[in-house]
């Protein structure tokens, strides 16, 4: 790379791997001379740009599918296990509709790389209820008519479990908070509100 | 999004090395920024190497302050009991940050080497100095 080119972004990038100081401690990042001299003989083996196998652990089942490593979460979810109760709002990790849990955490699945996915358990909203039994939360947004066209509503209700998981505080604007990843076009916030508060336990 | 390969790094060397070797390749691990770019175009690599394994997730306290790993997510900085009762300012600051799917996501590592945010940069129909040098800059005349 030419010198005069070296930016800060490219500085960071080559150099900043092993770890970040994060403006509370001094730390100056280095490279061992052991493992400046791994560099130039680990070599790491690729895949793609072709399909390659990719497996899915979604809603406790095993799926072995053959997909290109750009294939994001969603839409294996949707296109590929027809699993359409996560929705594709923005695709830009803005609007929340497309949130799913990995390993238990809220997770955007729309920048979300299905072969990235690996190795974690997804939960959709189709892995809520116990049968004709609903979850909670989906009971809780019915009884408050948490919703008007719907469409936010698998990932308000994905959301609003890990909210209520990570034992967040439970009052209105803490709720709002805690729910701003969630984007409802219809503007159904207090009956959404009322419903997490609802299935959180919280005291009105 | 443009096609490419993807390779899954087991020790930071390797993932150095291959990085280093490639102008067109890109680390990624939260993929929040940089997927999104992909999307737009703006980010076109022909090989992903995805540094989300390695042991660069911790978080230290140390005799001087705290030490965050590279691949420290931003929820788990935000909510560490040290971080939170001693640097509060950096907790409540990430607790400002994207949502609460985007922190579960996101690296300390990447949010430092996030691209510009800039309209123009995101959009690839128009010119962009910073994007693509010596193509002008759309945002100059507005």
């Amino acid at each position: 790379m030419d010198v005069r080119r070296v930016t800060r972004r490219h500085f960071l990038v080559r150099a900043a791997l092993p770890a970040v100081a994060a403006g509370v401690v001094a730390g100056s990042p280095r490279l061992s001379a052991a493992a400046r001299a791994a560099v130039s003989t680990a070599v790491l083996s690729a895949s793609g740009p072709g399909p390659i196998p990719v497996t899915l652990n979604v809603n406790g089942e095993s799926h072995a599918l053959r997909i290109e490593p750009r294939v994001t979460l969603l839409d294996a979810l949707r296109e590929r296990l027809q699993l359409t109760g996560t929705k594709k709002g923005c695709d830009q990790g803005t609007c929340g509709a497309c949130t799913v849990l990995a390993d238990g955490r809220r997770i955007n699945s729309c920048l979300t790389l299905a072969v990235m996915a690996q190795g974690k358990a997804i939960t959709t909203v189709e892995g809520l209820a116990h049968g004709d039994e609903l979850h909670p939360v989906q009971a809780a947004f019915l009884a408050h008519d948490g919703f008007q066209c719907g469409y936010c509503t698998p990932g308000q209700i994905v959301s609003a479990v890990a909210l209520i998981a990570e034992k967040r505080p439970t009052d209105e604007a803490s709720v709002r908070e805690w729910m701003s990843g969630n984007i409802c076009r219809c503007g159904a916030y207090p009956n959404i509100v009322a419903a997490v508060r609802d299935a959180a336990g919280a005291r009105s | 999004m443009k096609a490419f390969r993807y390779a899954q790094a087991r020790d930071v060397a390797s993932a150095r090395s291959a990085v280093a070797a490639d102008e067109d390749a890109r680390y990624v691990a939260g993929g929040t920024n940089l997927v999104d770019l992909m999307k737009e175009y703006v980010e076109r690599p022909s090989l992903l190497v995805d540094i989300t394994h390695l042991p660069l997730r911790g978080i230290d306290r140390t005799a001087s302050g705290v030490r965050l790993g590279a691949l420290a997510l931003m929820s788990d900085v935000a909510d560490h009991p040290a971080v939170a009762r001693e640097f509060p300012a950096v907790s409540q600051a990430l607790l400002l940050s994207a949502s609460p799917q985007l922190r579960n996501m996101a690296t300390i590592g990447g949010n430092v080497m996030q691209r510009t945010r800039c309209a123009y940069f995101r959009d690839a129909s128009q010119p962009c100095n910073k994007r693509a040098p010596g193509t002008g800059c759309a945002a100059i005349a507005g």
